[in-house]
């Protein structure tokens, strides 16, 4: 099998993930934050040091900057609904996912009004002052993807973020890029980030963060938090605010493992090992006949995904194919229908082939071989 | 010394931090303050390093529970 739908979601694990899961399962099924006894304690401890690794990882200070949240779609939302509020405008790229889409267009119901920049592929001072050109009087916010999920765009986000007024915060989505892509919160400027386990960062499925550099939000949902329990309102502080309900251990610490594997082989070697991947499955699919790219990786940042087409089929076809011939790839719009609008591709979509850590060259080779008997 | 913290996070914090600064502490689940309602996380260490230990949490940020602001001020916050 080969396996080019990293970016939906990262696979295999790294073996020590699974390792930290099940131990967390047989060994510790304790709660943490909520009880005393020593179980509870360590799972507190790992979560703890999780949040730590995340600051030490991603450029942050202090650990309690850092909530959980089940996944990047939902910390997105607590960011995007939570810090923009009727009479707020809003700028966004049409590189972006429907997790960032849609809780705009929710909110542009309840008087949120939202604009989407252009974000030229290969001039990134341009993209810069296209957004620069939406902001308005009232603008709060930017939310703005790390790297694309369907071309892998690496968005220059530092010089968004020097760019902008000191009023407009910055809201990145590091859906596709935490693990991937090298970032410093503090050192490029970005207010809020958040991110998946289950991507870059090669952890498990069922979790995600957000890290709040700047005024927290208002939390999507309330409610046990193990402190002030007394109190009807929720606690006002990080990440107590944010972190309702009880944290799933076990996935923090598969992904406290994976986090320590990206970290012991190093970002920037995987960005590298990404763009290389990529350089190289374009400058292959030269050889298959009737191949469409959309893409010149040789122009700008392209990190781990590669985008095309065959000519007359649809991409879900493509896909099929490549399915039946033991090759997993991703087809269709995948949740970013304003970059397909953008391409032109909305009515046959873009077949996708995102690669992960354990990718080689020879995936690649195989690949191609399967391709051009389509 | 028993220093009651904002929350887990910051309780575990101070353990990291005095552990870093050469000062064993654990972290202990408290409910025998009869002023406090509901769960509060505390940081435990000897009397004997009472000021540094003070002065190494205060340093590096760690928030401290309501409840001890009678004592030690906004020193901590």
């Amino acid at each position: 099998m080969i396996y080019f739908d990293n970016a939906a979601s990262s696979y295999p694990k790294p073996e020590s993930v699974a390792a930290a899961v099940a131990f967390w399962l047989r060994k510790n099924g304790a709660n943490p934050g909520r009880s005393g006894h020593r179980l509870s304690l360590e799972a507190g401890e790992l979560v703890y040091d999780t949040r730590k690794m995340i600051c030490d990882i991603f450029g942050a200070d202090e650990p309690e900057c850092v909530a959980f949240v089940p996944n990047a779609t939902y910390g997105l939302n607590m960011l995007i609904q939570g810090l923009l509020h009727s009479g707020d405008h809003a700028v966004t790229t049409d590189l972006e996912h429907n997790s960032v889409l849609r809780p705009l267009k929710l909110l542009s119901e309840r008087g949120v009004e939202f604009d989407v920049a252009k974000v030229d592929l290969y001039n990134d001072n341009r993209t810069v002052q296209n957004i620069l050109d939406k902001i308005k009087e009232n603008t709060k916010l930017i939310v703005c993807t790390q790297c694309s999920n369907v071309c892998g765009k690496v968005m220059p986000l530092r010089q968004i973020s020097g760019a902008l007024p000191d009023s407009v915060r910055l809201v990145v989505d590091g859906a596709q890029g935490a693990g991937i892509v090298p970032i410093n919160l503090k050192r490029d400027g970005i207010d809020y980030y958040c991110a998946p386990s289950h991507k870059g960062i090669m952890g498990p499925q069922g979790c995600g963060f957000v890290v709040v550099l700047n005024d927290a939000p208002m939390p999507l949902i309330v409610g046990g938090t193990g402190s002030e329990s007394f109190s009807l309102s929720q606690p006002d502080y990080l990440p107590d605010l944010l972190e309702s309900g009880t944290l799933p251990t076990p996935v923090i610490s598969g992904m406290k493992e994976g986090l320590k594997f990206i970290k012991n082989v190093g970002i920037e070697k995987i960005f590298a090992k990404k763009i290389s991947l990529v350089r190289r499955m374009y400058a292959e699919l030269d050889s298959v006949e009737g191949v469409i790219k959309y893409i010149d990786p040789e122009k700008s940042l392209f990190a781990g995904v590669a985008c095309f087409n065959i000519e007359g089929s649809h991409s879900d076809s493509v896909a099929a194919y490549l399915a039946e011939n033991g090759v997993c790839v991703r087809s269709g719009i995948h949740c970013a229908p304003l970059f397909h609008r953008k391409m032109g591709t909305e009515k046959i979509g873009m077949v996708r082939a995102s690669f992960g850590y354990y990718n080689t060259i020879n995936d690649i080779n195989s690949f191609i071989k399967i391709l051009k008997k389509y | 010394m028993t220093v009651k913290c904002k929350n887990i996070t910051h309780a575990m914090k101070a353990n990291r931090l005095l552990y870093n600064g050469g000062i064993e502490s654990r972290v202990e689940k408290i409910s025998d303050d009869p002023d406090v309602r509901g769960c509060v996380y505390s940081i435990v260490f000897s009397d004997r390093y009472a000021e540094r230990a003070l002065e190494i949490m205060c340093g590096g940020g760690v928030q401290l529970h309501k409840s001890e602001k009678k004592g030690y001020g906004d020193v901590c916050k």
